[in-house]
C-alpha cells in the first residue's frame, strides 16, 4: 500500500502572525505550487509563525488540532495577534483559517481548518479533487490509515527540536515501537491484543471480551463454589495490590534514574569540554585517544570470543567429570542458550570418548542417560542440541579459554599504559585546577554510572520477563519450581516481579472463569492473546533490527556520521541508542548534528517500511548545531527525502550562506522568505511571502526588517 | 507491508506449533488476523465464536 504525498502550498487567514497570506503567492485565483521534488528552505524570522505553522500542518495530517498536551482542547491559542507590542497582548476573535494543499497519489487535495473562537471549536473541510468541498477531514483512505489521530507519530515526519529529544529519550521509548507498528501494516492487530504492560494484556478488543467474562463470573456466583470463588477473589485482590505496590516502587526508581542520568550527562558534558579544550592545546591528545579507542575495540572483540568460548562445550567440558557435572548443575543461571542440554548429552553418550578424553564406558554412558535430568533444568529437557552438536562436528579447534583470558589481560594492561600516558600528558598541559576538576568529575562519573546501573537493575528485577534470569537470581517468587504460578498467599506477597504476578493473576482469573463455565471462550481467549502477543513481540524485535540496520546504513552514508567509522544506531527498549564497534560499546558524545541526522535516518527508514513516499518538514534544523556541522545536517535533509520543507530563521540562513551555499545558493534547493513588512490596520503584523533571492540573502537578525536598499 | 503481514503469520505458525496448538487452532487464529487486517476489528459475536472454537479444540 504505497502512499505518495507532496506539499503544494499553505494559506493562512487571520491566524497568529498572519493576516492573510498564501505561500507561494497566488496568481489571480489560481494557486501556485512549490516544487514537488526539491528541498524548500523557507526563511521565517523569529516571530513570524514557524512553530504555529508546523503545528497546523501536523493538525492537517492527523485530522485533529495538534497540541503538545493531548488534553488541551482550547483553540483560543490560535487567535490572530493584533498587537506588535509584546507587552500589550491583544487578539482578534474573528474566525481563523489554515489551508494546506497536498498532492496525494498524484491528485490535488486541500484540507482546511476553521477555528471558531466564540464557540471554542474547530472544523475541518476537505477539498476533494473531484467532489468539491466536503465538511470534515476526509483524505484518501491510505493517508488516513497512516496518519489519522497519530498525534505523536506525525512528529516523526514533521520535526521540531522536541522530536529529536523524544526519539532519544527513555521517557518516550514507546514512540519508535509505536511508529514501527503503525507503519508496518499490522497496527490493527494491536487493536485486538492491546499493549502488554506488567504481564497483562490491556486495551484491546480481546481485553474487553475478557472483562465481560469476568463480570459474568461476578454475577453468577453459585452456592456450590462460592467459597472457592471467594478465596480466589481474595487472592486476586492481594495480587493486584502487590502489583500496585511494585508499580509504585518502579515509578520511584524511574524518577531516581532520570535524575541520576541527568546528573551523569552533565558530568560527561563537562568532562568532554575539558577533554576538547585539552585536545586543542596538545596535538597528540587526539592521537592517543584514538589509540586507546582502537585498543578498547580489540578488547571488546576478545571479550566476545571469550564469551563464545565459554559457551562452547569443547572448551568448557574439557576438564574433569566433576567439572562437567558442575557445569550442567549450574545451567539454570540463564546465561547459556537453551540448546545446551539433553541433545548434546545424548550425542555424547554415543561417542567412543567423552569430551574430557576419557573412554566412554557403558557405565558412564548409562550414568549420563539415567541422570541427565539431575544436571539439567527441567525446561531444557527435551531440547535437541543441534547447535552444540555442530560445535563438536565442524568447528575448528577454538582458541583456548586460558589463552583468551591472558590476551584479554594483556590488552587491559596495554590500555592502562596508554591511559597513564594520556593522563601524564594531560597533567603536563592542563592547569592544576583543571586536573583537580577533571579527577573530581571522573570520580563523580564513576559514582553516578554505578548509581544508574544499580537503579536500572532494580527496575529490571521488577519488569523483566526473563524468568530464567530471575530464577538464577533467586527472584522467581510467585512461581513453583516447575514454573507454574504459585497461588499461595505467601508466594504472592513474596513475589517482586510484575510479570510473574501477571502470570499469577492470569491463573487466578482463569480458575475463577473455569469455576463458572464459559471455558471455551476463555481458553480460546488466552490462547489467542498469548500467541498473538508472543508473535507480535517477535515481529517487533525483527522489525526493530531491520529498521536499525536500514537507518544505520542511511545514517552512515550521511556526512555527519560518515566520519565516525564503525558507528551505528539501534532501536531498543529505551529508545534510540548509538554504538561503536561491537554491541557493548555505547557511543557517547555524539554531536547534535549526528543525533539529528540519526533521527532523520530513522524517519526515512520508517517511511520505507511503510512504503511511504512522503516529505519531511523540519523546524529550525540548525539551531544548536555547531556552525562547522551545519553542512552535514543540510546534506542529510536534501539527500534522503523526495521533498522537504525547512523553516529556518535568519541566523540559520546566514550560517548556511557563509558555510555551505556561499556563492550560487539556491541551486540545489528552492528558497523563499516570509517576513514582516509592516503593521496591519488591525494592529498585528503584516507579513509577506517572496521568492526573491536578494531578500532571502539580505534579511538579517530577528528584527524582521530589511536593510536599506533591499525591496 | 504485505511482507510484514506474511511474516507475522509465519511467526504465529511457529509459535503455535511450539506451544502445541493444533492445525485447526492455528487456522482460526490466522482467520482472526486476516479479518482484522482486511476489515478492521471484528465484532464481539464473531470473535467470541472463533475464540470458542479455539478454546474447545484446545482442551
Amino acid at each position: 500500500m504505497a502512499l505518495s504525498v507532496r506539499l503544494l502550498s499553505i494559506s493562512w487567514e487571520n491566524i497568529r502572525a498572519f493576516h492573510s497570506l498564501n505561500a507561494p503567492l497566488m496568481h489571480g485565483d489560481s494557486h501556485t505550487d512549490w516544487p514537488a521534488d526539491k528541498s524548500i528552505w523557507l526563511q521565517m524570522p523569529n516571530g513570524t509563525g514557524k512553530t504555529s505553522t508546523l503545528r497546523l500542518i501536523r493538525s492537517v495530517f492527523i485530522g485533529r488540532l495538534w497540541s503538545k498536551d493531548e488534553s488541551d482542547t482550547n483553540v483560543r491559542g490560535w487567535r490572530r495577534i493584533t498587537s506588535v507590542d509584546k507587552s500589550k497582548q491583544a487578539y482578534s476573535n474573528a474566525k481563523s483559517t489554515f489551508k494546506l494543499r497536498l498532492k496525494i497519489d498524484d491528485q490535488n487535495w486541500a484540507i482546511r481548518i476553521e477555528l471558531n473562537y466564540g464557540a471554542n471549536t474547530y472544523e475541518f473541510f476537505t477539498h476533494h479533487p473531484t467532489e468539491g468541498v466536503i465538511e470534515g477531514w476526509h483524505p484518501p483512505y491510505k493517508f488516513k490509515k497512516v496518519f489519522e489521530g497519530n498525534i505523536r507519530l506525525v512528529e516523526l515526519f514533521i520535526f521540531d527540536g522536541e522530536t529529536v529529544d523524544r526519539m532519544l529519550s527513555q521517557a518516550d521509548s514507546k514512540l519508535l515501537d509505536d511508529a514501527i507498528r503503525q507503519f508496518s501494516g499490522v497496527a490493527e492487530i494491536y487493536g485486538l491484543v492491546g499493549d502488554r504492560t506488567d504481564g497483562k494484556y490491556t486495551g484491546g478488543r480481546l481485553t474487553s471480551i475478557r472483562n465481560e467474562l469476568e463480570r459474568e463470573v461476578g454475577r453468577e456466583n453459585s452456592a456450590g463454589n462460592a467459597q472457592k470463588l471467594t478465596q480466589l477473589a481474595s487472592l486476586e485482590q492481594a495480587t493486584i495490590e502487590k502489583m500496585e505496590t511494585l508499580k509504585g516502587e518502579r515509578e520511584e526508581h524511574k524518577k531516581q534514574l532520570a535524575d541520576a542520568q541527568t546528573d551523569l550527562d552533565e558530568v560527561k558534558d563537562e568532562l568532554r569540554k575539558i577533554e576538547n579544550n585539552y585536545g586543542k592545546k596538545y596535538e597528540k591528545a587526539l592521537e592517543l585517544q584514538g589509540e586507546i579507542a582502537k585498543r578498547r575495540l580489540g578488547m571488546i572483540e576478545t571479550t566476545e570470543q571469550l564469551r563464545l568460548g565459554l559457551l562452547n562445550p569443547r572448551l568448557t567440558f574439557s576438564l574433569k567429570w566433576k567439572d562437567f557435572v558442575a557445569f550442567h548443575q549450574s545451567h539454570i543461571d540463564g546465561n547459556l542458550p537453551e540448546d545446551v542440554g539433553y541433545g548434546w548429552l545424548k550425542n555424547l553418550t554415543l561417542q567412543k570418548k567423552c569430551i574430557c578424553g576419557e573412554p566412554m564406558t557403558p557405565s558412564m554412558s548409562n550414568h549420563i542417560r539415567t541422570n541427565f535430568s539431575l544436571y539439567l533444568d527441567s525446561t531444557k529437557r527435551g531440547v535437541v542440541s543441534s547447535v552444540q552438536s555442530e560445535f563438536v562436528r565442524d568447528e575448528p579447534q577454538p582458541e583456548r579459554i586460558e589463552d583468551l583470558v591472558s590476551r584479554l589481560k594483556m590488552q587491559q594492561a596495554d590500555i592502562k599504559t596508554h591511559q597513564t600516558r594520556y593522563e601524564q600528558d594531560f597533567a603536563k598541559y592542563a592547569d592544576p585546577e583543571v586536573q583537580v576538576k577533571k579527577r573530581s568529575l571522573e570520580e563523580n562519573q564513576d559514582l553516578l554510572s554505578k548509581t544508574v546501573s544499580d537503579i536500572e537493575m532494580c527496575i529490571r528485577h521488577i519488569e523483566s520477563d526473563d524468568i530464567r534470569w530471575l530464577r538464577g537470581l533467586g527472584r522467581a517468587n510467585g512461581l513453583t519450581s516447575t514454573g507454574q504460578p504459585d497461588l499461595t498467599r505467601s508466594a504472592i506477597l513474596a513475589a517482586d516481579n510484575l510479570n510473574i504476578l501477571g502470570r499469577v493473576l492470569e491463573e487466578i482469573q482463569s480458575r475463577r472463569i473455569n469455576a463458572q463455565g464459559t471455558h471455551d471462550v476463555w481458553n480460546g481467549l488466552r490462547t489467542v492473546q498469548g500467541t498473538l502477543h508472543d508473535s507480535l513481540s517477535q515481529l517487533l524485535l525483527e522489525q526493530r533490527d531491520f529498521i536499525s540496520k536500514e537507518a544505520s546504513r542511511i545514517w552512515t552514508g550521511m556526512p555527519a556520521a560518515k566520519s565516525e567509522g564503525e558507528i551505528r544506531l539501534k532501536i531498543e527498549d529505551g529508545g534510540l541508542n548509538f554504538y561503536r564497534g561491537t554491541e557493548q560499546e555505547r557511543a557517547d558524545g555524539l554531536s547534535g548534528a549526528q543525533e539529528r541526522t540519526a533521527c532523520y535516518s530513522v524517519a526515512k527508514s520508517l517511511a520505507n517500511i511503510g512504503a511511504l513516499d512522503v516529505p519531511i518538514l523540519i523546524d529550525t534544523p540548525l539551531a544548536g548545531i555547531d556552525e562547522d556541522l551545519t553542512e552535514e545536517v543540510y546534506h542529510a535533509i536534501i539527500q534522503e527525502f523526495p521533498q522537504s520543507l525547512v523553516f529556518l530563521n535568519t541566523a540559520e540562513k546566514r550560517t548556511m550562506i557563509e558555510n555551505s551555499w556561499k556563492q550560487g545558493f539556491g541551486t540545489e534547493v528552492f528558497t523563499a522568505t516570509i517576513h514582516q513588512i509592516g503593521t496591519h490596520t488591525d494592529g498585528g503584523k503584516l507579513c509577506t511571502y517572496t521568492e526573491d533571492k536578494t531578500v532571502f540573502e539580505e534579511l538579517r537578525g530577528n528584527s524582521d526588517t530589511l536593510p536599506e536598499g533591499v525591496a | 507491508m504485505d511482507s510484514t503481514i506474511q511474516r507475522l503469520k509465519e511467526i504465529i505458525q511457529e509459535k503455535a506449533k511450539s506451544n502445541g496448538l493444533t492445525e485447526f487452532q492455528v487456522k482460526q487464529i490466522i482467520a482472526i488476523v486476516d479479518k482484522t487486517i482486511a476489515d478492521g476489528l471484528p465484532d464481539d459475536a464473531w470473535l467470541k465464536d472463533k475464540l470458542g472454537l479455539i478454546g474447545r479444540r484446545g482442551k
